[in-house]
């Protein structure tokens, strides 16, 4: 069920929603809440590797931070996203989520009319800034501003609460990007083991 | 000192500076003090050497010295590499010991040792370099640098960094020469017989050499350990100021629980004791009484207890908490520490956790809670101000 203003609204006045900093409570639409872009930045670099390993193939793999860069800009200075470059944010919100309700992540209409993409759900119960991974798709440099208003959520709530804590996490109470833990999914050791095998 | 060897060091200051002329810094004061050190550079760079004297050689030499330090600080200074988070901490104590008119930039320069905490006084108060710059180039730097190194790998490390506390305390004892009156003070009284038996015990504890000391007094040639000590002591009580007894928990760590002095620090269980003392407003110690009247009479400025805690622990429930003056903000390093040394099986069960939690998670987590709670408060106020301003123009 989609979650209006007032039962959002509720929900943060309960604090079983939490969302720090609101800078303004005009953040809060009728079906959606803007979200700020924050501070930090992952930016993909070239590297001397020549691939990002999202496998467990090669043993000696370098680790997929090493291919991306950090950078920091202060409230109101701004970062330019190339062309077709994969660049991690956060929101400047810290976000808790009740343990029934999600958000699905878009941009705000005049930033997706630039050409930059998103599109994630935040699981109930996260806690943390949401982590945004940002593509521009114009043939452009885009300029954007820490602090502005770049992305909406939308809030779903589920029949039943779940338990986000129900199996250990990568990620908790992030505050900064983080890049891919993407080799530590169990899954990639079992389907590992199986390629040994035909080897 | 010969002129192709001020040559030979120019030319790796140009190299330095060709790395670092494009550093970009949010704050304008750093911005301000790299456009200083652009326009000295031109300066230098237009000046014939070969033509200088031995005396003069030397006095571009200090120059190039200068110029190289106030680099080394200002190239580890920008966002990407310290946290504003925890220089805005540091900042906003600095504000209640300076005048307001006296430009003090808080930089840092990272360095490798695990143990690399420090504080140089050289580019906050050596004169003679300003002087001479301004002699021989009539440059001026209306701001001072404070240099302040830490352990390049600590710098997101907010439980580790309430040493920088301590290290600003050592800027306030310089500015105000606070350890040394106290010294020339305590020497004078102890050595000369005018403390009643049960101070001159106290003095005897904090200082357990100083009986042996007696004779270089007479001599007037007192080692520095007493003066040492005495600013070791000052740094400690002005930290604690802050942050309560965090420092000693970290003290307690990388001194391993020191019982002996040293010839630069006074035993950690000292350290600890007088710290502990101050917190309580214990009275029954001379020495602290001491320090905390001379601090008075020097700063006229008290040593007292400048933060206020935080009633509701939210790093418990995975939350930042909600800053609402500069007090609460030196605080949270209070919470973090309290929550570190807590039974972390609390925060599993608070959140479910039908895991267990391990320490790289707990450390993860507080790191990323106290930061973010600075930086929702760090925001919060630009918000407002930007806003105050905008209304005020329109």
């Amino acid at each position: 069920m989609l979650l209006l203003k007032n039962q959002i609204n509720e929900l943060i006045s309960k604090g079983d929603l939490v969302i720090r900093p609101l800078l303004d409570e005009s953040q809060i639409n009728e079906i959606t809440v803007d979200f700020r872009l924050g501070h930090d930045f992952l930016v993909s670099v070239q590297s001397r590797e020549p691939f990002i390993d999202a496998s467990l193939k090669e043993k000696h793999q370098k680790p997929i931070s090493s291919f991306f860069q950090e950078t920091r800009r202060r409230l109101g200075e701004t970062f330019m996203l190339y062309p077709n470059q994969t660049v991690l944010a956060t929101s400047l919100e810290y976000v808790k989520l009740p343990n029934n309700v999600y958000i699905d992540l878009n941009m705000r209409s005049s930033y997706t009319r630039l050409g930059i993409t998103i599109s994630t759900i935040v699981q109930p119960g996260y806690c943390g800034c949401v982590s945004l991974e940002l593509t521009n798709t114009n043939k452009n440099p885009i300029n954007l501003t820490v602090g502005a208003r770049v992305f909406q959520a939308r809030f779903f709530k589920l029949s039943e609460p779940s338990n986000y804590f129900s199996q250990s996490r990568k990620y908790i109470c992030q505050v900064r990007p983080e890049a891919s833990a993407v080799n530590q999914d169990k899954d990639l050791g079992v389907l590992n083991k199986l390629r040994e095998e035909y080897e | 000192m010969d002129v192709k060897l001020l040559e030979l060091n120019f030319a790796q200051l140009s190299r330095a500076w060709n790395k670092s002329k494009f550093n970009n810094y949010s704050d304008n004061r750093k911005q301000a003090y790299r456009d200083r050190l652009a326009s000295l550079f031109n300066k230098l760079q237009a000046e014939d050497f070969s033509n200088l004297s031995p005396t003069q050689v030397k006095d571009r030499s200090y120059i190039i010295d200068f110029f190289f330090t106030s680099l080394q600080f200002l190239d580890s200074s920008t966002l990407n590499l310290i946290p504003f988070e925890i220089v805005e901490c540091l900042g906003e104590s600095l504000k209640e010991w300076i005048d307001p008119h006296q430009d003090f930039i808080i930089v840092t320069s990272l360095v490798n040792e695990p143990l690399g905490f420090s504080f140089n006084p050289n580019l906050a108060f050596n004169n003679f370099l300003y002087t001479n710059i301004k002699t021989v180039y009539n440059e001026e730097f209306p701001q001072r640098l404070i240099q302040i190194t830490l352990p390049r790998f600590l710098v997101r490390d907010y439980l580790a960094n309430v040493v920088l506390y301590h290290e600003l305390g050592h800027f306030i004892d310089v500015k105000y020469n606070i350890a040394s009156a106290i010294h020339n003070y305590l020497c004078n009284h102890y050595f000369n017989n005018a403390l009643n038996p049960q101070d001159k015990a106290d003095v005897q504890k904090y200082f357990p050499y100083i009986e042996n000391y007696r004779t270089y007094f007479l001599q007037k040639q007192l080692p520095p350990t007493i003066f040492y000590h005495l600013r070791e002591y000052f740094s400690d009580i002005f930290a604690s100021q802050y942050i309560g007894e965090c420092s000693n928990y970290y003290l307690d760590y990388i001194t391993k629980k020191q019982a002996q002095h040293g010839e630069e620090h006074p035993s950690t269980i000292n350290r600890v004791d007088i710290v502990n003392k101050f917190l309580k407003s214990d009275t029954s110690s001379y020495t602290l009484n001491l320090i905390l009247s001379a601090t008075q009479q020097i700063t006229n400025r008290d040593l007292s207890i400048r933060y206020s805690r935080i009633t509701n622990n939210e790093f418990y429930n995975l939350l930042p908490c909600v800053i609402s003056n500069e007090q609460q903000l030196h605080s949270l390093f209070i919470l973090g520490w309290e929550t570190w040394l807590d039974d972390w099986n609390k925060i599993s069960a608070i959140n479910n956790m039908q895991f267990q939690i391990d320490a790289n998670q707990v450390y993860n987590i507080i790191n990323n809670l106290i930061e973010k709670s600075i930086n929702s408060f760090i925001v919060t106020k630009s918000w407002e101000k930007a806003n105050a301003i905008a209304e005020e123009s329109n």
